[in-house]
């Protein structure tokens, strides 16, 4: 069973997670939050109150785009996409958190806890 | 089977982000991204619920309070950083109301009291002019003045988009300020000029206290009071 992560560090890594979703395929908010939720056991769970303010954040920083499309049963969903500049963020955000962990387990040992 | 009665939730979301400021109107696509988001929860739920109102429920735990979404967005959204949300929804509303309270004060002083001999602070070293006379007067008009002062600020808070805390902080300013004056400006500043009054008579500082900061931090709070409540639309 993976034990849900705190809140606080759940919104810390949130810039990271949803990039990287959305270097895969361009992703709507319900969609963005189940797969994070999905693909990390449960572990991160964004809900509607933490996921937007950081979506519109990003996209005030230039990092993500968001457009309106219609699927065929007629629902709008607003897909973002990943800009080039969100692109550019990606790396060195994947290099800030492993020297993160890496830190905290040279410290803490928190891969083999 | 009848249909069960699916909520409006552009509605629901229009009505608990409402402002009474219009400059904090929730912009129209974030209510249509929001609905949906909402929609799909309520879907996805609605199987796996016992009832439509346990759907309903369980859709509506995503959001805790929807006054603190409503700023989050709003500063997600603004071009403005942090620090000028922090400006406008505490220093700005706290300074207010210092100099609304200072104002009245100084105005009663230079303008009500001809006797340029007398100074309001002479209040706290003689307690006669409390009970009875003129100066005991406009000191009572001036602690009413601050049921405004700390509306005002708690006011310009709330406008502001500042929390309850960011509005009982601005309200109560000139209280927090007298009180900092009278508990650590003076009693430093005493001991530097080597005041022997202030030194050999506490109790005057401690009465100045209770009629500087203390009384005056109650009716700030009153004024502050009915700004301390969401709005009436938030609670919808």
């Amino acid at each position: 069973v993976t034990k849900r992560i705190n809140s606080k560090i759940a919104r810390g890594s949130g810039e990271l997670a949803i990039l990287s979703l959305l270097a895969e395929q361009p992703l709507y908010g319900f969609e963005i939050a189940r797969q994070i939720g999905e693909r990390t056991g449960g572990a991160l769970q964004f809900t509607l109150a933490s996921l937007y303010p950081l979506l519109y954040e990003m996209e005030k920083r230039g990092w993500v785009e968001g457009h309106w499309q219609t699927n065929q049963a007629g629902r709008d969903r607003r897909y973002y996409r990943l800009t080039a500049r969100g692109k550019k963020q990606l790396a060195p955000l994947r290099e800030e958190w492993r020297s993160f962990f890496q830190a905290l387990d040279s410290l803490a040992g928190v891969s083999h806890a | 089977m009848p249909e069960p009665m699916k909520p409006d939730w552009k509605q629901l979301i229009r009505e608990r982000m409402a402002s009474p400021d219009p400059a904090h109107v929730i912009a129209p696509e974030v209510v249509a991204e929001l609905a949906t988001h909402l929609e799909e929860i309520y879907e996805d739920a609605r199987p796996k619920s016992p009832t439509d109102d346990a759907a309903i429920k369980f859709t509506l735990q995503e959001v805790k309070n929807w006054h603190v979404l409503a700023a989050d967005i709003r500063r997600a959204r603004s071009k403005e950083d942090s620090m000028n949300h922090r400006t406008k929804s505490l220093w700005l509303p706290a300074l207010v109301s210092l100099t609304a309270a200072s104002l009245f004060l100084y105005a009663e002083e230079i303008v009500l009291v001809h006797d340029s001999s007398f100074y309001f602070t002479d209040l706290s070293l003689k307690t006669r002019y409390l009970i009875s006379g003129v100066p005991g007067w406009f000191y009572f008009a001036w602690l009413l003045a601050q049921v405004l002062c700390g509306a005002l600020g708690a006011f310009i808070s709330r406008r502001g988009g500042g929390t309850r805390a960011a509005r009982v902080i601005a309200g109560s300013f000139p209280a927090i300020v007298m009180f900092a004056i009278c508990t650590i400006v003076i009693p430093i500043s005493a001991i530097f000029e080597h005041n022997s009054f202030a030194l050999r008579h506490p109790s005057a500082l401690a009465f100045g206290v209770m009629i500087w900061a203390g009384a005056p931090a109650l009716a700030l709070l009153l004024g502050a009071a009915p700004f301390l409540k969401e709005s009436t639309l938030q609670q919808a």
